[in-house]
């Protein structure tokens, strides 16, 4: 429990201060706000109508509490771009993103953890050099340039997905699968290279261990050795890294939508960065930097619950 | 995979060096002007004249190419100064200090990585404008934690260690036991660090700048060709090709020079 | 005399390293009969651990079984396949290690690790196989086996994971169970309590026991027989009575004489100056010449041969050939 209670209090102490940090940057240091959006030519009048309409004539503590208690219950301004509730611009554009992300862990998933296993059954073969430097390259390759040949080889001269653009799951499932799927395995090859080295380095430092010896001597099969009794050992560490790959797949997808042209959050910050749009970029900042630090706290209880080891309670 | 480690070490500085070559010759001699547009020679395929073609103004890639190697180098090298500094500056004295300082500056740390890739850096430059110097003050801004993380663990280490405490007793003061006597100690894997935030620093300028965030015309980016190149991708494929290639063998070159003297830092692993 | 259990014959094994091969057994014969708890004795790096493995088929990638046979129970061990082996593994042979922090699967329940042993060399159902686990740790002596079941390794103390070690040695009722060092990490009251289990098993059960040991108290205390292990050989092989009252071997002897034994407690403990030859720099001598009280120039250039001293005793040693000089 004390761990618990401790884990809970730096979780909301970290979005106390991404929230502070978010506040000052887009409060404190440009100046005046107002003049950072209109330019620095506009009236004075303009200038005192959008303090007013920003809040910003007021003492700085109340304008942070006001938009604190904001972000707590779900009211993160209006757009100015847009003249619509930022919240509701966020919650159409979710489901693009969510589902990149996800397929993306999915695909991560699904192809590192058994390279990653062959890579350390097969320790010291050429296979597993060749699989090194392709991970090697996997993650130094820019994910938006892979997803710029992936279109142009997949998409556009074999024609076996749609180049760019994006169709609701609720219209068509399979061509929405269709639509994501290049841009998925392009935020997933750079990760997939992270997780297949981090796991062939765990699974080899375990199947040195003692208990591996202990294994063998009672006649357990290779198979059940590797796969349960060394897997099971391996994959509680990588859990953790976990974390760190849902951050960099969803920082990927910020990109990557712009790459596939997909109507996601991603797409929707980065055209409000030249409309100097400032509550919504400020509020999908704080919604992202949530995310994150939600993710990296179930993540911790979840490694702790999995290893017997460690008392959660 | 025997003897990774030397040929890791050897692959990264080949690279390296190749990139800081190119670099170095682009400051004297480039086959083009860069900016130099010859409407008619648009799109031409690579060729003994234009080793990697010509962009959409009939500009040769090759020299732009080159040129781009400046501007990498330039905000790799300013944003792991900016970064290296900054966090093991910060690591230093959170780990040194300890206490309240530490728990206060790790916390700011920790919410800094709450921003992933390149956010913290979209914030920056939604704040202060798109340009070469905001890009590379952001990045470089960005990563301070990492380093800042590196730095205190190795202060938290070596201020136990008996020869730190018998400098305290001498009556060292802490700048001077902080600076030379523990710091040359943690230098090793802050120079690791170093070498792979410049990898991160190369990739996420490329990114920034193909979001058209980055570095602006006219200062030839790799990163803003390969968003030039998209836009003809069916008309001109190989104009995709060498931007990508550069950043990838950047990114690689500095990725394999950081593990080369990890490894070579610590035979264990 | 009974029947035999285990027969090592001339066993050699090479070790391969970056300046070649090295052999780190020669000429190991040894035999184990039936219902025998048998001591192999010597420091670390004499090969006592390399001995076990290779009876075990469990030799690491750089060594190689190069010469002489392995034979349990009739059965030809250099003749099987690995897949014949992995089966006898946990089966007829079955061994418990040296320190059980870490032989245990930590992320794996005490249940599922003995189960698994249980449905795959006996093919019980699963119920059948949990009340047989629970029969096992009982008879092991531990309490609450059906609690312990569900238990992580961490959980229990040393003694007790040792006790599960030897309750999944047991699961096939072993032909030979191998104890390499079962008690060095152990707290001494503990190191009592499992050297009295395995006592005991060995009369229930009639299990033959190839116990390894540095310590020779315990052998005293435990074994029918000796084997003294000296750098990858055998230098002297008796019955317990016969090697404490009359032993041959000057390393045997520097062994006794560097017991803790209660009547010599005012003395300073003796320790045998130097250290084993590693595997590079054995030679044809006697390889205890480096550290021999009594050593001679014969001994630095010749290899001693077997030298019997009764009909269960047989030492290797220049010094027991003329008779009588070895009682220094």
């Amino acid at each position: 429990m004390a761990f618990l209670l401790r884990r809970c209090f730096t979780f909301f102490v970290t979005i106390l201060i991404v929230m502070i940090m978010t506040f000052l940057v887009f409060r404190i240091i440009p100046g005046d706000p107002a003049l950072t959006i209109l330019g620095m030519d506009a009236e004075p009048e303009q200038i005192a109508a959008l303090e007013k309409e920003l809040g910003t004539d007021r003492p700085l503590y109340e304008q942070f509490l006001d938009w604190a208690g904001g972000v707590f219950t779900g009211n993160l301004g209006e757009s100015l771009r847009f003249s619509q509730p930022v919240s509701e611009l966020v919650i159409d554009r979710i489901p693009v993103t969510l589902s990149l992300a996800i397929m993306s862990i999915v695909i991560t998933m699904f192809l590192a953890i058994p390279i990653g296993i062959y890579s350390a059954k097969k320790q010291g073969s050429w296979v597993d050099t060749a699989l090194s430097i392709t991970t090697q390259i996997g993650m130094a390759i820019p994910s938006f340039w892979l997803g710029i040949i992936l279109m142009l080889i997949f998409g556009l001269t074999f024609k076996w997905f749609s180049p760019t653009g994006y169709v609701p799951w609720s219209e068509n499932p399979s061509e929405a699968l269709n639509s994501l799927f290049l841009p998925s395995l392009a935020i997933a090859i750079p990760q997939i290279a992270v997780v297949v080295r981090y796991l062939r380095t765990t699974m080899i430092e375990q199947l040195q261990l003692d208990y591996v010896r202990t294994a063998k001597s009672k006649g357990l099969k290779e198979k059940s050795i590797l796969y349960i009794h060394v897997l099971k050992n391996a994959l509680i560490p990588v859990i953790t890294i976990f974390g760190m790959i849902f951050a960099d797949v969803l920082a990927g997808s910020l990109v990557i939508e712009q790459v596939f042209a997909l109507p996601g959050f991603g797409r929707l910050l980065i055209s409000s960065i030249s409309y100097r749009d400032l509550p919504l970029i400020q509020g999908m900042v704080v919604i992202i930097a949530f995310i994150v630090l939600l993710m990296n706290f179930i993540i911790d209880i979840l490694y702790r619950w999995l290893d017997p080891r460690i008392e959660l309670k | 995979m025997l003897n990774t480690k030397s040929i890791q070490l050897k692959i990264g500085a080949t690279f390296v060096s190749f990139l800081f070559l190119v670099m170095i010759i682009s400051l004297f001699y480039l086959p083009y002007e860069v900016n130099y547009m010859v409407v008619e020679d648009r799109f031409l395929p690579p060729s003994l004249e234009h080793p990697f073609g010509t962009d959409n103004f009939g500009r040769d890639i090759l020299s732009r190419i080159m040129q781009g190697s400046q501007t990498a180098f330039l905000v790799g090298f300013t944003a792991v100064s900016i970064g290296g500094i900054g966090g093991t500056i910060i690591g230093a004295i959170a780990g040194y200090v300890g206490g309240w300082i530490d728990e206060i500056f790790m916390r700011i740390m920790d919410a800094m990585m709450a921003f992933p890739g390149i956010l913290l850096a979209l914030m920056f430059i939604t704040v202060f404008g798109s340009s070469l110097t905001n890009t590379t003050i952001a990045l470089g801004i960005m990563s301070i934690p990492g380093f800042a993380r590196i730095a205190r663990s190795g202060f938290i280490q070596y201020k136990q260690f008996d020869f730190v405490k018998a400098a305290n007793g001498m009556g060292a003061s802490h700048v001077s036991i902080i600076f030379t006597h523990i710091l040359p100690n943690v230098l090793s894997p802050i120079i690791v660090a170093a070498s792979m935030s410049f990898a991160g620093a190369v990739l996420a300028e490329a990114g920034l700048s193909y979001l058209g965030l980055g570095v602006q015309p006219p200062d030839p980016s790799w990163g803003r060709m390969l968003n030039e190149a998209q836009s003809y991708i069916t008309k001109a494929p190989w104009y995709t090709l060498a931007p990508g290639i550069f950043i990838t063998i950047t990114v690689l070159g500095f990725n394999l020079l950081g593990d080369g003297i990890r490894e070579l830092r610590d035979p264990r692993k | 005399m009974s029947e035999s259990v285990l027969n090592v014959n001339n066993l050699e094994v090479n070790i391969k390293s970056s300046k070649g091969t090295f052999p780190v057994l020669e000429n190991i014969s040894f035999n184990i009969n039936k219902g025998e708890i048998v001591g192999l004795v010597g420091e670390s790096g004499c090969g006592k651990s390399m001995t076990s493995l290779a009876i075990m088929g469990l030799l690491p990638n750089q060594a190689k079984w190069t010469k002489g046979e392995i034979t349990l129970s009739s059965k030809q061990l250099q003749s099987l396949s690995p897949e014949e082996m992995r089966k006898l593994r946990g089966n007829q042979l079955a061994m418990i290690f040296q320190d059980p922090m870490t032989s245990l699967n930590p992320v794996l329940t005490i249940g599922y690790q003995l189960i698994e042993s249980i449905k795959l060399h006996l093919q019980y159902p699963k119920a059948k196989a949990k009340t047989y686990a629970i029969d096992l740790l009982t008879k092991v002596g531990l309490s609450r086996a059906d609690k312990l079941i569900y238990q992580y390794p961490h959980e229990l103390s040393g003694g007790m994971r040792q006790r599960v070690m030897i309750a999944m040695a047991l699961v096939c009722n072993p032909t030979l169970l191998i104890a390499d060092e079962p008690t060095t990490a152990l707290d001494v009251t503990i190191q009592a309590q499992i050297i009295d289990l395995l006592k005991e098993l060995n009369k229930k059960e009639g299990t033959s026991i190839l116990f390894i040991s540095h310590d020779l108290g315990l052998v005293h205390d435990l074994c029918d027989k000796v084997f003294v292990m000296y750098a990858g050989e055998i230098v002297e092989q008796a019955t317990v009575q016969e090697l404490f009252d009359n032993p041959q071997h000057p390393y045997t002897k520097g062994l006794i004489q560097s017991l803790p034994l209660p009547e010599k407690k005012k003395e300073r403990l003796y320790s045998i100056p130097g250290t084993v030859p590693g595997i590079h720099d054995r030679g044809q001598n006697c390889r205890f010449s480096s550290r021999c009280p009594h050593v001679t120039e014969h001994c630095t250039t010749h290899h001693p041969s077997q030298i019997q001293i009764s009909k269960t005793h047989v030492v290797h040693c220049f010094l027991s050939e003329k008779g009588g000089t070895t009682s220094g």
